[in-house]
């Protein structure tokens, strides 16, 4: 089996080991010197050629077994994919070159970049020791080894390696420089078999400085130091493919994990204090997933690495992980905690599924990706909570949701289409070639659809499949294992869903077809009738295909009825597109009201039924409470129902499903009903967060009617505020106008923070922001909430308490700004000093008063990350766009230049892109464009493309300013010259077909006929050079391949086929 | 004791030293029986101690004691030696104090004029005071109450200065910076020039995560400092204490 499986894959040798030693390392010139040996053990008969992926190297020489100076060849199609003088402009000719080129160089097709052809003596040798043995298998060639050595260098790479150098020349900054590898395109810096089904083990030796650090994959076993050079020498015993090797290079400042000994994190000089309180918890998921797998972790040791400007927050190698600084945060900071912790569990995750057991191709991207993150949330829900759990997994359901029905949907196998004609959108392609945003919401659906083969086949189950896998990799990386049996550290969906036949009696075969192979998920609307006289509950159930990414589903669904005498459960299954459903009902209609209802909790409750209809003892109904599919829901109840649902219902799902209900009944119930929960502090705090906001939302909609105070804001007063005399009931009303509460005390004060319970804090936090978005009949926030918030800003005081409150105060920030609305503003005055002494409303005013102070007192002592000064911006633009106040765009270009915290940066730079999105204004397209081709951070670049996806200033040839040939030009010349760089170059494309569809931009001329056959000329000559993958011409193909080189097997094959 | 003994300079060391350690425990004042028995006890403990100590060097067949000695003959004497490590390491210090007089504390008396304060009370005395004697005087110089300030009401006055002086803080400290650095106009001021908006420019850092991640917001606290001072430390000492043991393992 494990034979059969290696030739699935064509290349024609086995890499066992390959050394990797950089000999020089300089940061002034930004380059790498070294060199790499592979060992091969070829796997057919005539072994001439040898295909090696290598970008953006200088190759300098090539050695085989001694023999020196072996011809070589290079060639990188993917540098140019369309020539400059090419005058299409169209999407479909370019990304149909794009994926032969990427097949060209495919190393699963046994293809790469560098070509090296093995001198004749040297195959004359290989002949003559297999003619001794009878037998041609396979296995006996494998005896013949080659020595592959090639000579490179990389200088100034665009990605790959990123040299962090800062310009200055001062101690701390020459310091902090550092390199580390960016990604997982591990081609872009050394000459290696970039596939991630080609395990082999690794020598790694680097060669720096005495007062730089390595850290790379694998075990430290030798540091020699000679001449003021330092040689690290690392050995990778357990077997991993070329993209999981990292390296990071720098003066970093180290703390061994005071529980694990295994465990050492990293950062960069000055950031120990923070490094220390930031990895202090990474032995627990460690524990935990051992634990859970029954399977210790196959690495030596792991090891955590933060840097600045990672290509992402996280990106997992074999045992280590670099990160970015970013999530690095003092022990003052709570709600960094929970991302931090879950990027680094993720990380670790990855060292069991990812990068020890790893995709075979791109096609089982979506189960590797959905066992880490499985396994991450399983550790998240231990240490956060079921709750918190329960919560994320809606939200990423609602992702992913809403991207199936807004932007594309999502097949998770990424096999490559089969006729060309079927590229319908950029992302429905091979796995290299989706954009950033498409693979984010993928992974999350990735992650659903693990969690369903885990419903399906049982927890227990899944962990004994885990183990299973586990224990047959491990047994691949003992000393005397067999090359094949490296073919266990990789799995793919069938071999997946094999084991799970052959371990259990279940076939999961029809769930993948659903959820893998195909794209979409279904949209159930549900609605119910209780026919007494039966005692029976009649559920109608539709399922909606006509909308975009929906898909019909056929399958188990469960639906949980609440009751009078209890919750019941029944499965039901869906086989058509309308189903009904009759369902038993346990309970009559009772006379007695007193009688406690029980829940499914446990608990058993009392319960106000007045409002019931007393005909119907159904209290209410929950369609798939557990979230076992990938659905949107729309289910029809009474709004007594759902009052009830979200008072007395503990699950929080059930809870937020209520809510979203709830803000279609407005109500005096309603009202009385969220305030009920707001105020129960048994309840989940996100739970009442929402709560405040559905109340806002419900009072607005309640605005001529509303009478009293805001729920919300009386709660706010009661626990926040401290407890008063008789004098505040008066001064609150009184105070309604700016000079009083100014200078009269408000008797209602804040109390000093004490951000000691992280739920009341998140509370506190979040409230006011919710409370600023109350309109009252004028469509305008009412003059108490404004100053309320302004108390809220002038009396905080943080002094006593030993949490920051830097987020707190950003987050009142956001609220100002949640209270501005455009209703009023009539003035179109062009003249500035009358707009803000005269016209501009009194409060809009000192909410622009408040943010200047703010934003230049954050200069001055920063909060963590400037987390105020990123609030303050986001007013600003707003005030700008919405109140009409001339902010000079020189600000945001200010925030946006390269020396300011990235996140300040970004948030400047999505407002930049949102001024295109309004204004159309060419300068700052211009001034976006150049940073998305120069800055150095390549973070920021993906940010800014992917913010652009979201609000392009045009979309499918719109006319617009903007929409002009120059635009075309620009965007065309980056996503040619982003040679190296994948994932930029596929986001450009994204938005290129989002602004001008697939083919030739409508604002060009129109390309003249002899261009046309010229062009097609073209097309063909490419297609034959690079052959489709239809399996009889790659079985052709791959016997040719080893008799000739390509280009001579195409046409070899051209010429047979006329 | 005799008082002869104190003759003996060794016996005042010793009764002078044992008092020492005496206070050193707490106690400021002691009885001189008691005393006299701890002098005592101490006496025959060491005599003790020292004997055994001579008899174990005599049996090694050695003629000065080495410390190895003086364990074992503080383990003869039942005494842990871990005791005495911690002993030393962890002094009272806490003090008992012989119950001094405390000198009562009087609120302070504040004098004020009340309002039965006229002159018609004034003429108005008991009727056994004879006429002849002088009248008495003011009411308000003797007649005394006592006033406290009204929480209640107080408390919002002292966050509301409070927080006046922080925002006036803040406004000084952004004005003087605005005069001082450079500054950034906010308003797009078509050609006009009257503006009251400004920003401090930004100084362009070469490592801007340094001033991001490290916030200066929080300094002013000591008591965060040291907690975290203290985590550090308990870290680095757990990371010893591991260590330690495991070599010892090994």
């Amino acid at each position: 089996m494990e034979l059969e499986e290696l030739r699935q894959v064509t290349r024609s040798f086995v890499l066992s080991h390959q050394t990797l030693c950089i000999t020089g390392v300089s940061f002034d010139k930004r380059c790498l010197v070294g060199y790499t040996e592979l060992t091969l053990h070829p796997l057919v008969k005539n072994f001439n050629v040898i295909k090696l992926n290598a970008r953006q190297l200088t190759i300098y020489a090539v050695t085989i077994n001694d023999e020196r100076n072996v011809e070589f060849s290079y060639d990188d199609p993917n540098i140019q994919i369309l020539s400059d003088d090419d005058p299409r402009r169209d999407l479909t000719s370019f990304l149909k070159r794009q994926q032969r080129f990427f097949e060209y160089v495919d190393p699963d097709e046994g293809n790469g970049e560098l070509t090296i052809f093995i001198p004749l003596s040297l195959q004359q040798q290989e002949q003559n020791s297999s003619t001794t043995n009878d037998d041609n298998n396979n296995n006996n060639t494998t005896d013949i080894v080659y020595k592959v050595t090639i000579d490179f260098s990389l200088e100034h790479p665009e990605n790959g390696i990123h040299f962090f150098v800062p310009d200055d020349d001062a101690k701390l900054s020459r310091l902090s420089r550092h390199l580390f590898t960016t990604g997982h395109d591990a081609r872009l810096w050394f000459p290696c078999v970039d596939s991630y089904c080609e395990p082999s083990t690794w020598t790694i030796e680097v060669t720096v400085e005495e007062s730089l650090t390595v850290i790379a994959s694998g075990e430290l076993v030798e540091c020699t130091t000679n001449n003021e050079l330092k040689t690290y020498r690392f050995y990778l015993s357990t077997p991993a493919p070329a993209p999981f090797i990292g390296l990071a290079i720098g003066s970093f400042e180290s703390v061994v994990d005071s529980n694990t000994q295994e465990i050492t994190n990293y950062c960069l000089p000055g950031l120990l204090t923070l490094l220390t309180n930031t990895t202090s918890f990474v032995h627990e998921p460690l524990e935990y997933y051992e634990e859970l797998l029954n399977a210790s972790c196959q690495y030596p040791n792991y090891k955590q690495v933060f840097v600045t400007e990672p290509h992402a927050e996280c990106i997992p190698f074999a045992s280590m992980a670099i990160f970015n600084v970013n999530l690095l945060y003092p022990s003052t900071v709570i709600e960094a905690t929970w991302h931090s912790r879950t990027q680094m569990a993720f990380a670790l995750a990855n060292q069991f599924f990812g990068c020890f057991i790893t995709m075979r191709s791109w096609r089982d991207w979506w189960l590797l990706k959905g066992l880490a993150l499985y396994l991450t949330s399983l550790y998240t829900r231990r240490a956060f909570g079921n709750n918190e759990y329960r919560y994320n997994l809606n939200q990423d359901m609602l992702d992913v949701i809403r991207y199936e029905r807004e932007e594309n949907p999502i097949r998770l196998d990424f096999a490559p289409i089969k006729s060309e004609s079927d590229i319908t959108n950029v992302n429905n392609r091979r796995g290299t070639m989706m954009s950033s945003q498409y693979l984010e919401v993928a992974a999350k659906k990735a992650h659903l659809v693990v969690r369903m083969i885990d419903d399906f086949i049982g927890r227990e189950i899944m962990m004994q499949i885990l183990n299973k896998l586990m224990c047959l990799a491990t047994t691949a990386c003992l000393k005397d294992a067999p090359l094949s049996s490296r073919s266990r550290l990789h799995i793919s969906s069938k071999s997946f869903s094999r084991v799970v036949s052959t371990l259990t009696t279940k076939d999961i075969q029809a769930l993948l077809t659903q959820w893998v192979y195909e794209s979409g998920c279904p949209r159930l609307i549900g609605s119910f009738t209780f026919s007494r006289k039966r005692n029976v509950v009649e559920l109608e159930l539709k399922q909606d295909t006509t909308i975009k990414g929906s898909k019909k589903f056929l399958g188990s669904l469960v639906i949980r009825v609440q009751e009078l005498e209890g919750s019941f459960s029944h499965t039901i299954l869906l086989e058509d597109s309308v189903t009904k459903y009759e369902l038993t009902c346990h309970s009559k209609v009772r006379r007695n009201k007193k009688k406690k209802i029980p829940l499914i909790s446990g608990d058993e409750v009392d319960m106000d039924l007045n409002q019931m209809d007393p005909e119907c003892p159904i209290l209410w109904i929950r369609i798939d409470p557990d979230l076992k599919v990938i659905r949107e829901l729309q289910f029809e109840q009474a709004d007594y129902n759902w009052q009830c649902e979200l008072r007395y219902e503990r699950d929080i799902l059930s809870q937020f499903e209520a809510l979203e209900a709830l803000k279609r009944y407005p109500s005096q119930n309603t009202r009385e009903t969220l305030g009920t929960v707001l105020d129960s502090s048994n309840c989940f705090y996100r739970v009442r967060i929402e709560c405040a906001y559905v109340l806002t939302h419900i009072a607005n909609s309640m605005a001529n009617t509303w009478t009293g105070t805001l729920a919300t804001l009386s709660f706010f007063r009661r626990v926040f505020m401290s407890t008063n005399s008789t004098l505040s009931s008066t001064n609150v009303t009184t105070s309604s106008t700016n000079n009083l509460s100014l200078t009269v005390p408000s008797a209602n004060i804040v109390r000093i923070n004490d951000f000691s319970n992280s739920q009341m804090y998140m509370i506190q936090k979040t409230i006011p922001q919710a409370i600023a978005l109350q309109r009252n009949k004028d469509r305008v926030c009412p003059p108490e909430v404004i100053n309320f918030l302004f108390e809220l800003i002038h009396y905080n005081e943080n002094s006593k308490n030993r949490f920051s409150d830097a987020f707190y105060r950003s987050s009142l920030i956001d609220s100002l700004s949640n209270t501005l609305t455009n209703i009023g503003l009539t003035s179109t005055t062009t003249n500035v000093d009358l707009l803000l002494n005269h016209t501009l409303d009194t409060n809009t005013k000192r909410i622009f008063d408040e943010i200047l102070l703010q934003l230049n007192y954050d200069k001055i002592i920063p909060s963590y990350g400037f987390c105020v000064t990123c609030s303050c911006l986001r007013v600003l633009h707003k005030l700008n766009i919405i109140s009409g106040i001339p902010i000079d765009i020189n600000v945001f270009y200010e925030y946006a230049s390269y020396g300011m915290f990235d996140r300040v940066r970004l948030i400047a730079c999505e407002i930049l892109v949102e001024q295109i999105e309004i204004r159309m204004n060419q300068d700052v397209f211009e001034y976006i464009f150049n940073l998305i081709t120069n800055d150095p951070d390549y973070n920021l670049r993906h940010k800014i493309i992917q913010h652009l996806c979201h609000h392009p200033p045009f979309r499918q040839n719109q006319t617009c300013s903007l929409n002009n040939p120059i635009t075309v030009h620009r965007l065309w010349s980056l996503i040619k010259n982003f040679a190296y760089d994948n994932q930029i170059r596929n986001d450009l494309v994204e938005l290129y077909q989002i602004m001008f569809g697939l083919s030739r931009p409508n604002c060009l001329p129109s390309l003249n006929e002899t261009n046309e056959i010229l062009i097609k000329d073209e097309l063909d000559d490419v297609s034959d050079t690079i052959v489709d993958i239809d399996p009889e011409r790659l079985s052709y193909f791959r016997l040719a391949r080893y008799a000739d080189d390509t280009k001579a097997a195409a046409s070899k094959l051209a010429s047979t086929s006329k | 004791m005799d008082n002869t003994n104190t003759d003996n300079p060794y016996d005042v060391l010793f009764e002078r030293s044992l008092a020492v350690i005496i206070r050193e425990y707490g106690f400021d004042n002691i009885e001189l029986s008691a005393y006299h028995q701890f002098l005592d006890i101490s006496n025959t403990i060491l005599r003790r101690l020292l004997l055994n100590v001579k008899n174990f060097m005599e049996i090694q067949s050695r003629t000065e004691p080495c410390p190895a000695d003086l364990a074992r003959s503080l383990q003869m004497m039942n005494v842990k030696l871990s005791s005495l490590q911690q002993t030393y390491n962890h002094p009272i210090k806490h003090r008992l104090r012989s119950p001094d007089r405390q000198t009562e504390t009087h609120p302070m008396k504040l004098f004020r004029v009340t309002s039965t304060t006229n002159n018609t009370s004034r003429k108005h005395r008991p009727i056994y005071i004879p006429d002849f004697l002088p009248e008495f005087p003011d009411p308000h110089t003797f007649i005394s109450s006592e006033t406290y300030a009204d929480l209640r009401k107080d408390y919002p006055r002292v966050r509301h200065l409070l927080a006046d002086q922080r925002r006036a803080l803040q406004r000084s400290l952004v004005k003087f910076k605005l005069q001082t650095n450079e500054k950034l106009s906010v308003i797009n001021t078509h050609g006009t020039n009257i503006n009251d908006y400004y920003l401090i420019k930004n100084t362009i850092s070469p490592l801007p995560y340094l001033s991001a991640l490290l916030p200066q917001d929080q300094m002013e606290s000591e008591s965060t400092e040291t907690i975290e001072d203290e985590t550090v430390a308990n870290i680095s000492h757990r990371t010893k204490s591991l260590s330690a043991t495991d070599d010892g393992e090994m």
